[in-house]
Formats: C-alpha cells, sequence, structure tokens
C-alpha cells in the first residue's frame, strides 16, 4: 500500500479499494497452512525419513559389526548414531513449527535448509563416531 | 431556606417565561395528539363552543372553524415536520442500521491493522533505509565465513569418496552434496526470509547458522 493510500481516511476509501485490503492484513496476521504448504511438508517428509532410514541401517549394520567381532559399542559412539536418527525428527518438527504462517515458498526454502542441515549434523556425528572408534 | 421555581428540574412557566414552549408545538405524546386531533375535530362540529372547554387548560384556542377540515402539519421547535408514529423504525430499517454498524466497524478495524502493517513496515523500510556499512561489512565478514565453511565440507566430502552401491550409499552422498550447500543455503535464506526484520535479527539468525553448521569432519581431519 502506498503512501497516498495510508494518508486517505478511512471513511474516504471506497468499498471497492477497501476489500482487497483485508487478504493482505490476514496474510500477516492469521494465515494458516494450506493445502500447498502441507503438501510440501509432506514432501519433504519422505526425505528426511530416508535420512532416519539411513542411520537406522547404520545403526543396523554398526550393531551387526560389533556383534560378530564380539566388541562392545562404546556408549559415546552410540549415542552419536542415535543422534543420527533424532537428528531428522527434530530438525523436522522445528520446520514444520517454524513455517506454520508461512506462504507455501517459504515453507520449501525452510525445509530445504532443514534438510541440509539434517546432512550436516549426520556427517558431524559420522566424523565423531570415526574419531571414537578410531576407524 | 426557601427555594425558588428556578432550583425546580421541572417548572410550570407561562407565556412571561422566555423559555415558554406552546404545549401544541412541544407536546411529543401520540396519544395526547390523537385525543387532541379528536377533540379538535369534535370542536369544528360545533365551533360555537369555546375552545377551552375541549382542549384543555394548556392547549391554544383553535380560532376558524375552516381549519379543522384541513390536516394540520404539525411542526417542532426548529420548524422541520415532525415524526409521525407510524415512521418508527421497521425492522428491515434495524437490520439495515445494523449492518451498516457492524461495516464500519468491520471498516474502522481494518484500517487501524492497516496502520499498524503501515507502522511495521514503515519501522523495517527505515531499518533497512539505515543498513550502514558496518553492518553491510558485517554481512560481508559472514558471508565469507560460510564460503570458508563450504570450502571445508567440499574438502571432506572429496576426502571421503564413496561407492555407490546401494540406497544407503547414494544418499550419503545425497547428504554430503547437502551439507556442501548448507553454509550457502542458510545465509542466502536468512537474508532473504528476514530482509523486513531488523538488521540485529539477521544477524543473530547467521550467527547461529556460523555454530550449526561448522565442517566438523574438516576439522577433525577424519
Amino acid at each position: 500500500m502506498t503512501d497516498a493510500e495510508s494518508t486517505v481516511p478511512a471513511s474516504a476509501v471506497p468499498e471497492a479499494s477497501a476489500t482487497p485490503a483485508k487478504p493482505e492484513v490476514r496474510s500477516t496476521a492469521k494465515r494458516r497452512r494450506g493445502r500447498a504448504g502441507w503438501i510440501v511438508a509432506v514432501v519433504f517428509a519422505v526425505f528426511y525419513a530416508f535420512d532416519i532410514f539411513e542411520a537406522l541401517s547404520n545403526l543396523v549394520g554398526v550393531l551387526q559389526a560389533y556383534s560378530d567381532a564380539g566388541v562392545a559399542l562404546p556408549t559415546p559412539a552410540l549415542l552419536t548414531i542415535i543422534g543420527q536418527i533424532a537428528a531428522p525428527v527434530v530438525v523436522f518438527v522445528l520446520a514444520l513449527w517454524g513455517t506454520r504462517r508461512a506462504r507455501s515458498g517459504s515453507a520449501v526454502l525452510v525445509f530445504l535448509v532443514g534438510f541440509a542441515v539434517v546432512a550436516v549434523i549426520t556427517l558431524d556425528l559420522q566424523s565423531v563416531f570415526r574419531s571414537l572408534v578410531g576407524f | 431556606m426557601k427555594r425558588g421555581p428556578d432550583d425546580d428540574a421541572l417548572s410550570w412557566g407561562d407565556e412571561s417565561d422566555p423559555t415558554y414552549v406552546a404545549p401544541d408545538l412541544a407536546d411529543d405524546d401520540p396519544a395526547d395528539d390523537d385525543l387532541t386531533e379528536v377533540d379538535r375535530a369534535d370542536v369544528g362540529h360545533d365551533s360555537a363552543e369555546p375552545a377551552d372547554d375541549a382542549t384543555g387548560a394548556g392547549e391554544q384556542p383553535i380560532e376558524d372553524a375552516t381549519s379543522v377540515g384541513v390536516e394540520p402539519v404539525k411542526q417542532d421547535a426548529a420548524g422541520s415536520p415532525r415524526w409521525a408514529s407510524g415512521a418508527a423504525p421497521t425492522a428491515e430499517v434495524v437490520e439495515a442500521n445494523r449492518v451498516a454498524v457492524s461495516d464500519a466497524k468491520v471498516r474502522q478495524a481494518d484500517a487501524a491493522e492497516d496502520a499498524a502493517v503501515e507502522d511495521e513496515l514503515a519501522d523495517a523500510e527505515e531499518a533497512s533505509a539505515q543498513l550502514s556499512s558496518a553492518a553491510l561489512i558485517t554481512f560481508g565478514v559472514v558471508g565469507g565465513v560460510f564460503f570458508l565453511y563450504t570450502i571445508g565440507w567440499l574438502v571432506a566430502f572429496i576426502r571421503n569418496p564413496l561407492h555407490p552401491g546401494g540406497f544407503a550409499e547414494v544418499w550419503q552422498d545425497v547428504q554430503g552434496v547437502a551439507a556442501i550447500a548448507a553454509p550457502a543455503l542458510w545465509f542466502l535464506v536468512t537474508l532473504l526470509l528476514a530482509a523486513r526484520r531488523r538488521v540485529a535479527v539477521r544477524l543473530i539468525w547467521l550467527l547461529v547458522g556460523i555454530v550449526v553448521v561448522v565442517p566438523w569432519p574438516f576439522i577433525l581431519g577424519v
């Protein structure tokens, strides 16, 4: 809305120009996640689920290897793998909460950054795991 | 102490009182009007009868019997026509008034919200207009740190090559690429989505990103 429009008294604003202002106000205050927003959330949920599947496969593989070798897995190393499983869940919930009133385009960007952050955390924990177990 | 007539809230004045209004013009009670009209009609049939007997002591006497047949135009003290009792607001008028009042309230609320949004936008524009060279240099330094992070993730990705054989390895590579893009994504999306926020808010989110996307595989050398 321009400055010229803002200086016009409310009583002088014609009905035709006053009506389109309502969605603009609602867009900042009371917008909720629409159908497109939920589609974005579900699509990214699949990618985040792949991250969880990746971490679970790592956990199963590592536990199997340690049991075959007859060696107990150190607890800090186990916690790093559990962290890889929990990270996608936590980041997805935070992104879902953070985009509850955002437009679909903004939600896409936030979920994309969240996906990259999950990858960062996963690779960080994998590097910590390798430094803990020595390989 | 003796109370004078001026102390009374309601006083009975006469023609000598400057605030005196003739009862015929000041009377608002429709029941009395009806009674008066009937009485006048009676007077019209018998014009010889004194008017004071028919209209009471407070009424003006009717001078001419020929004026009784014409419906008198009632006027108040201001000279405008009085409302007839049949002109009381109907249900449609009341509903229209209610709708008009509610529309006016909604329009007023919208105007207030518009004003609030305008103020917020003006604050944001003022904040962005005051993007000093110090803030610009700070953003540049933070962007440089994110760029170094990107190089760190790229080196870590090259250090640990994978040979895709299954879904897990493919997804590991996807995560490696996502980690390389993470610093740039955080920097750009923060500046994009927080463009209308204050410089301090943008800076806080960028500092959070500097902590989150640290390339630990590069730092640990594994």
